[in-house]
């Protein structure tokens, strides 16, 4: 017996112990080995096609709320929406806040690994308004016309005529190099599905441009033509319309700050 | 030299802190933008202040017509007549009366008194004769003339 617990005898059997242990613990256990990568988010959002989804709209909202909408063209390219052709629209619409320009947009998350969404900006929030955004003269060649009525018939004479080779002087100097100040607010939200964001831009015109406080204009001003001046002898109410193109640029700002909010 | 490396480090803590809330602030906020333009009109009143003759064929019109409408001749621009080419006008001639010892120049009222007619610019021609001097003349000269022959020296 005394052999059989010798000193060598004893470190076998520890020996084996601690391999059966070890076999035991691997009949219990399996490892897995999980690889991944963490990485903080950050706000990317940009404008989505607004042909699929109908997401672009642009147009004329009055004091009742009824919305007109008028056609343009719009383009956009990740960060940047540009929007050109817009129907003609009479200043007098907007005088005195009568009605607003508004322009519909939608943005969403540029990658997965983007947040989400940005804070929304509700209607009377502080945030929500842009300031005043300038829209400055860009045609240098401006459409004009005037138009009245003879006999019941619809007369007009203006840039579209042969005999009226340029545009009279008076013409410049009446349209105005830039329209009074228009008042900005935008308005964010998530929209119904909640994989991207809704805003409106809604523009007032504040300060009237002079134009509107002139009254009428004096057809000898015009230094038109004298075969023109005699078909216009018969007319009674003559009208001049001027349509010039104005220019402007809007910054939208999104942040993740203010979400408290939502 | 303490003070210059405390400002320093300090300088450069500063500098570390800006950045890293430059770029933090840059993960929490995004900007988009938006241009375009837009077509305005403008709707003005126009007072139809010209006044054109109306166009009358040239065929139509009578010779008496095509006279009439003919140009007046504007005189301010001619040269200034001479007194002495006026003959069509009959010059006033004084009258001495019979009655009167000192004969006095009449003029006749049915005649129109002969004006002159001449640019601003040209210097006032020199009348050859004056009602003054007729009468001087007449003063000095009556005495041995007759009213004819004064009459002559107009």
């Amino acid at each position: 017996m005394k052999k059989i617990f010798s000193k060598v005898g004893l470190l076998l059997l520890s020996a084996t112990m601690v391999g059966m242990l070890g076999v035991s613990y691997a009949g219990y256990t399996d490892i897995l080995i999980a690889e991944g990568e963490l990485s903080t988010g950050s706000m990317s959002f940009e404008f989505v096609d607004a042909k699929k989804d109908q997401d672009f709209l642009i147009g004329l909202e009055n004091n009742k709320g009824k919305f007109q909408e008028l056609d343009a063209n719009i383009d956009f390219d990740g960060k940047s929406l540009i929007i050109t052709d817009i129907d003609p629209i009479d200043i007098a619409v907007l005088e005195d806040g009568k009605s607003k320009l508004l322009i519909h947009y939608s943005i969403k998350a540029e990658d997965e690994q983007s947040i989400l969404r940005a804070a929304m900006i509700a209607e009377k929030d502080k945030r929500s308004s842009l300031g005043e955004i300038p829209f400055e003269l860009i045609s240098k060649t401006p459409q004009w016309s005037i138009a009245g009525k003879s006999k019941g018939e619809f007369h007009s004479w203006g840039s579209e005529n042969e005999a009226i080779e340029t545009v009279p002087q008076v013409v410049y100097d009446l349209l105005p190099e830039a329209l009074g100040s228009f008042h900005a607010t935008h308005i964010l939200s998530v929209d119904k599905k909640g994989d991207r964001m809704q805003g409106i831009i809604a523009l007032e015109l504040k300060d009237s441009p002079e134009i509107l406080s002139i009254e009428k204009v004096k057809l000898s001003e015009f230094d038109l033509p004298e075969e023109v001046l005699r078909e216009m002898v018969e007319v009674k109410k003559l009208e001049l319309s001027m349509q010039g193109c104005y220019g402007f640029e809007i910054p939208l700002s999104l942040d993740q700050f203010n979400a408290g909010g939502e | 030299m303490r003070r210059r490396k405390l400002l320093l480090i300090l300088l450069a803590i500063t500098a570390l802190t800006f950045g890293i809330i430059t770029t933090s602030y840059g993960y929490w906020t995004d900007q988009l933008g938006l241009t375009g333009e837009a077509s305005f009109e403008f709707h003005l009143p126009v007072v139809n202040d010209v006044e054109i003759p109306p166009e009358i064929p040239l065929e139509d019109l009578q010779p008496a017509e095509v006279q009439s409408t003919e140009q007046p001749i504007d005189t301010s621009t001619e040269q200034p007549v001479d007194t002495s080419e006026v003959s069509d006008q009959p010059e006033p001639t004084p009258v001495i009366s019979e009655d009167q010892s000192e004969p006095t120049p009449v003029i006749i009222e049915d005649h129109p008194e002969p004006t002159l007619v001449r640019n601003e610019d040209e210097p006032e021609p020199v009348l050859l004769t004056t009602t003054e001097d007729l009468l001087e003349s007449t003063e000095t000269e009556t005495e041995g003339l007759t009213t004819d022959e004064s009459a002559e020296l107009q």
